[in-house]
Parts: C-alpha cells; structure tokens; sequence
C-alpha cells in the first residue's frame, strides 16, 4: 500500500510540473499580437478613435522582415469594445502585455476624458501601471505612423526613449499611468506628459518610398526644404494638467525648467541668450534642492535649487573669465526669472505641475486637518521665489577652451 | 503517541515564527480597514507585536509557573474538561481562520495578477498540496523548512523595496498621525489580534523547543524581526501610495513595482517575487494548522494527530473554496473577519485560566512542603 501511495506522489510531481511549465497547454509567440501603444482620439461616430500598434516580430527565414509594426485603428465607445472588434480583424490575439505607452489626442485631453478612457481593468488586460502617457498635437493615428515610418525603429523602445530624453535633457516630462492618477484624485500636485508632434517634411528612411516622394530615390528627389533622416514622430516639450484636463502645452525649453521645478532635472543643456552674441549652451547638472511652503490663503513658495554647471558652447568667451566677476549672477538671475515665468504660466492656467502642493501636504498631520484642506484652490493665489546656486564645475574648460 | 512535533532549535523556531507573524502583519490585511484613517501602520503594526510579545511572555511565564509544557496542557490543568474543551475549540478555530486568511489573499492574487484563466480551485491544489504534505510531516520539518525558506525570503523582500525606492516620496505618508491618537490606539489594539494566533501557536508547540524558557526566547527574537519586517514593508509600501490609493488597493506590496516611472530589470522580479512570499504564506498556515491540530489533539486526548491535520487542513480549503467559488459569499467573509479579528479574544480566557493553574500549582507545592 505504500509503495502504491509513494508511486502515485511520483507520478503526480512531473504531472503537476508539466502544468506549472506549460507544457500541457502551450502558447506560441507567433500567436499573440503585442501591443506597445494604445491610442485615443475623439471619433467621429463612436465615443473613441482607438489604435493600437503592435509591435511585429522580425523572422529569422526572412531577410527582409526586420520588425517594426502594424497599426489598427477603429472607432468605439470603450477601450474593450475597440479590443473585441479589432481582435476579429487579425488571426492572432491581442497580448497587452508589452504595453508601455498611452497616447491621447488633444482635444480628448481638453475635455478631460483620459480617466473614463482608462476605466479599464489593469489587472485583465495585464498593463501595468508603469506605462508611460503621451499627448499628440497631431492626429494620434499620424503619429503612430511617424513612430513606426521608420521601418527599422523598434517601437517597443519608445518608453525607454523617453525615458533616456527625460534623463539626459530634460526637454521633456514623464508622467505614468500611477502618477497621473495620484495627481487626478489626490490634488497636490498635477501631471505633465510628453507631447508628440508629427513633420510630414522629415524623409524618413533612404530605402522607403513614401508619400513625399514619388521617385526610387526619396533623399535625392526630396524638396529643398526636407529634412532628411529620423521619425517623423516627434517627441518634445510637455502638456501640462490641471487635474485631468488638459491646462498648457509647454516647449522643450520651458519643459527643462518645469523639470528643475519639479527636482526631476537630472542633467541636461539649456540655451542661455546673450544679448548681442547669440546663445551659449550651458549644461547643468541639479545637486541639490530645497522647496518650503507657507501655507495661507496666498500660500508663499520658496525653491532653492543647487546645480553644477559646465560651460559647453559661449559665443562672448566671458561667462568661463568673468565667472566670479558677475557672470555666476547674470546666468543665476536668468534661471530663477525663467523658473519664475514657467511657475506663472502653470499656475494661470491652473496646474501645480512643479508639484509644490507636495510640500505643502507635509504641514498636515491628522486626516481631519488634511482632507478639507483644498490645495488647488489657494494654489492661484500662490507666489513663488526662486533662488539659484551655481558651481562651476571644470574651471579649465570654461576658460582655456579645452 | 504520534505527534510529530520533533525537536527544533532557536533559529527555526524564530524563523516559522518570523514568518508567521510577518506574512501576517505584511499580506494578510484588507486595505480599507487598514488605511482607512491614513496611513499609519508602518509605526502601529510594531507596536501591536510588541503588546502580542508581552501577552505571549506572560502566558510562557505561567505555563512554566504551572508546571505544564505548553499550551494545550496549561488548558487542561486550569480548567475542568468541558471548559477546556471550549476554550480549545475557540483558539482551534481561530487558528485555523489565521491559516486561512493569508491563503485567502495570495489565493485571489495568484488568480487575479497571474493566472486568470484558471479556476480557484485548481490554484488551490499547488496551495494546499504543500500545505497538507509539511503539515503531515510535522512541526520540526515546519520549523526547519521555515529555516530554509527565512533568508530567500529576506532577500527577495530587501530586493523589492530597494527596486522601488526611486519611487518613494515623503509626503505620501502624510498624514502621519491619521485621525489622532484616539485611532493609533484603536489601531495598535485591533492589530494585536492579528498577530497573537502566531505567538499562541509558538506557544502550542512549546515543548518541542526545548523547553519554555527557550520558547521565550524565540518569541521575542521573533517579534523583533517581524516588527522590523512590518514596519519596513509599510513604511516602503506608504512611500509608494497615498493612503487614498491604499484604501483601494488589494495587497499592495504586490504593487509596489507595478507603479516605477523609470523601469528597470529588478522591476519585472515582482511576479517571482510573489512566487517566494506564497512560500512563506504556505509555511505560515501549515504552522497555524499544525498548532491547531496540536490543541485538538491535547484537548482530546488523540494519540495520533494526523486525522486532526488532515481535519484541519480540508476546514481550511473548504473555507477557501467557499469564498472564492460561492455565489453569495458575504457572510461568510463577515464572519471570517470577525473570527480572525477577534477570535484570539479567547487569549484573555486562557490567561485567566494561566492565572488559575499558576495559583493552584504554587498551592500544592505549599501543601507537599507543609
């Protein structure tokens, strides 16, 4: 009897492994579709303009498959909705996943409509809420294609590539899923994606024939005023958001500052004007930050940020000798004005994306102090100092052009 | 007699008992009653261990004062037979109840988070096998499995919280004092029933430890480690959500990486991760189960405790097949909370009955020597 008993423990261990491996029911990659992005617009007909570009396998038999993408698009009321109707349109089924970013038209976004689109189960669909958010000014279906033009581009790096930009320029804001959502309900601070911009005028890819060129050989035959080479899918600058609607559309430029407001300013290079000698590039690098509120009806900001700067590129050649002779001042003063100005931008049209309000939740100590307290409200009235410390980092290179 | 309780040493039973009480204080909570008052149990789980760790030294400390070697017989010698037949069954179902609830979460997560399309009930054949199986073999296969599984578990733990730290932001944990002092008390004194079931179990196998003093020992080394766990676990898990999100988030350390705005390789180790914490919620209902068994056994006089095990593990996956695969199922969890929250209000019988057999014995000792 036991010898029967420990046979069939034996025999029940490779079955039960058999299952937890999946051999018993297998699933072959080539039966998904995984989808990357999914995107939103306003339709015509139906609530929603949904596309969904999948990301598609290069073969190894084939010389000329070298991934890239296939795009669907239909119109729905939901994102499932769009899901079952696009599921009957393909012979694989659709994998989320590998969904890593979510883009939404304009005017979806000044309607405020991304939280009903996102209704939707996580958990099922499997995506998590890590996925990066996107605004289009373009059509977001034009912008896909500009992403995916570009034969070669591996679209499931478009998260990474914002990501990496976020990092080493700052001229653009990330924001997932999770935050925009802890910024929607909780009203402390507000969100600001990445935006993405379509230019018909870039020649995508020697070997494509495409729409702006007729000829067999598109760099050549491209009008004067072409650009040549990349996406035609670009991503710069930031939309920002007063709670879920959409409040501002910022440049690359205004976004660095955004950044350094929010102390997500890694490092990145900014264009300082000089009067008369054209722009120097200055790259700053944040060390150091410090935000104190005052919390009142007219709530008072102080932000110290601390940053270590490298002379890059100066027309004048005096920032690197004059730098202790008035030079530090002059590119302070000019960052804690530009600071200012984008602070006052965000807040006249409404949005804490510098996320000051965080600091302001930190005097709260009970929920009974904390919860009827509405920071957006007074948030209006608020004034903001900023002050900035420079270091100059390499005083060589400033000065003997090395 | 067969009761396979074995000999276990200092470092595994600290380690089933760590275990236990950290699963407990970590995964085995609803996040609405938790959160609802703010975010405060990174600082109120500590605490209530510690009141859990005086309640469990002065029940040791009785127990050796009455001269039984654990639990089950300090029940016996206090009481007479029905009263200690009643007192048995309430701590029996109360730990089973704590077997159950942590399986219960890990349970609806393995089946919401990974494998949807499967039924509960097949998820609950690779739970439950293992349970049944280190159960059967006995507290110190338990203990020493608990030994094995304590510094992967650790590490896996110390790995997803350093993952997330990118991520953490003070002003989440505000308000820090929730809704005042009045709610950190409440707090601190409901979640003492959360962990006693675990100091209770230790308690039970008491004998097999070498003995109470060292069973002292374990309990607080134990309690240390699990206070450290917990609050580590719900401070990280408060610099991730606000207590808003909180307040709607099913297990949340399940999350904890879901949410990283930069992702990276230690990001994608969450489902891995998941795998090694079910290890450590299977470890801590088979100690449960066994101490339940255990009680049983000493209250009926059972020479053989394996039919109490096999009795007890079955209550345990009936209950969870009850509430995942029922139609209606509200009451069940009404009453399963309530069991779980405030069965081991039976801990305060059974120290009056500590008490009791504490004076009787000092009683006769006076008597031999007069």
């Amino acid at each position: 009897m036991r010898k029967l008993v420990k046979i069939c423990a034996c025999a029940l261990v490779p079955f039960m492994l058999l299952q937890l491996c999946a051999c018993l029911n297998p699933v072959s990659i080539d039966s998904c579709g995984y989808v990357v992005a999914i995107g939103a617009d306003m339709g015509k007909e139906k609530r929603y303009d949904v596309v969904l570009e999948l990301q598609r396998e290069s073969s190894g038999d084939n010389s000329d498959s070298n991934g890239g993408s296939i795009i669907l698009e239909c119109e729905a009321d939901n994102l499932f909705e769009a899901i079952n109707e696009l599921d009957s349109r393909i012979s694989f089924s659709l994998n989320f996943t590998r969904t890593n970013v979510f883009l939404f038209g304009e005017q979806l976004a000044k309607e405020g409509l991304i939280p009903d689109f996102l209704k939707a189960s996580f958990d099922v669909l499997r995506i998590r809420q890590s996925a990066l958010m996107m605004m289009t000014r373009c059509s977001v279906l034009d912008y896909i294609s500009g992403i995916a033009a570009n034969n070669g581009a591996n679209v499931s790096k478009i998260q990474d590539d914002i990501i990496s930009d976020v990092h080493s320029t700052g001229e653009i804001a990330a924001t997932n899923v999770a935050l925009f959502f802890e910024a929607a309900d909780g009203g402390w601070f507000d969100a600001a994606m990445p935006v993405g911009y379509f230019d018909e005028s870039i020649i995508t890819d020697a070997k494509q024939r495409d729409n702006t060129t007729k000829g067999e050989t598109p760099i050549k035959d491209a009008k004067q005023d072409a650009k040549i080479g990349g996406m035609q899918g670009i991503t710069i600058g930031c939309a920002v958001f007063d709670g879920t609607k959409l409040a501002a559309i910022l440049d690359g430029h205004e976004t660095q500052f955004v950044n350094m407001g929010r102390c997500d300013f890694a490092e990145g290079t900014i264009d300082y004007p000089i009067s008369g000698e054209g722009t120097a590039a200055i790259y700053l690098k944040l060390k150091d930050s410090r935000i104190k509120v005052e919390v009142g009806d007219k709530p008072r900001i102080a932000a110290e940020l601390c940053f270590n700067v490298t002379i890059e590129y100066d027309p004048s050649g005096a920032i690197g000798n004059d730098w202790n002779n008035g030079a530090k001042e002059l590119l302070s003063g000019y960052l804690s004005t530009k600071l200012k100005e984008v602070f006052e931008k965000c807040r006249d049209n409404g949005s804490d994306t510098m996320g000051f309000g965080r600091s302001a939740a930190k005097q709260f100590f009970t929920t009974a102090e904390f919860e009827p307290f509405d920071w957006k409200s007074v948030y209006r009235n608020a004034e903001a100092d900023f002050s900035v410390e420079l270091i100059l980092d390499d005083e060589y290179v400033a000065e003997l052009r090395q | 007699m067969n009761l396979r309780l074995g000999c276990s040493g200092i470092k595994e039973g600290t380690a089933a008992a760590s275990i236990s009480l950290s699963t407990a204080g970590v995964f085995a909570h609803e996040a609405k009653k938790l959160y609802a008052g703010g975010n405060m149990a990174y600082y109120t789980l500590p605490a209530s261990i510690l009141i859990s760790l005086l309640i469990f030294v002065l029940l040791a400390k009785l127990i050796k004062r009455s001269g039984a070697g654990n639990l089950s017989e300090l029940i016996c010698q206090s009481a007479d037979r029905p009263t200690g037949i009643v007192i048995t069954l309430l701590l029996f179902f109360t730990l089973i109840f704590s077997a159950y609830s942590p399986l219960s979460q890990f349970l609806k997560a393995l089946h919401g988070l990974f494998f949807q399309g499967a039924s509960y009930s097949r998820i609950l054949l690779y739970i439950m096998a293992p349970v049944l199986l280190i159960c059967f073999l006995g507290f110190e296969t338990i203990a020493r499995t608990a030994k094995l599984f304590a510094v992967p578990l650790m590490i896996v733990f110390l790995s997803v919280i350093v993952s997330a730290s990118s991520d953490f932001e003070v002003y989440r944990l505000f308000p820090t004092a929730g809704g005042g002092l009045k709610s950190i008390l409440t707090q601190i004194f409901r979640e003492v029933f959360t962990f006693l079931p675990a100091m209770i179990s230790l308690l039970t196998v008491s004998d097999g430890l070498n003995g109470i003093d060292s069973a002292i020992r374990i309990g607080a080394a134990s309690c240390l480690i699990s206070a450290a766990v917990c609050a580590a676990a719900q401070l990280a898990v408060g610099l991730v959500f606000t207590y808003r999100q909180l307040n709607e988030l099913f297990m949340p350390l399940f999350r904890i990486n879901h949410l990283n705005k930069f992702e990276a390789h230690l990001m994608r180790m969450d489902k891995l991760a998941n795998i090694v914490w079910l290890n450590g919620a299977v470890l801590s209902a088979s100690f449960y189960l066994y101490s339940a068994s255990r009680l049983f056994a000493g209250a009926f006089g059972l020479r053989d405790i394996r039919p109490a095990i096999a009795a007890s593990v079955m209550l345990a996956a009936l209950m969870l097949l009850f509430e995942t695969e029922t139609v209606d199922n509200t009451q069940f969890v009404r009453m399963s909370e309530l069991v779980f929250r405030y069965g081991t209000v039976t801990a305060f019988p059974v120290l009056a009955a500590g008490i009791l057999s504490a004076v009787r014995s000092e009683r006769r000792k006076k008597c031999g020597n007069s």
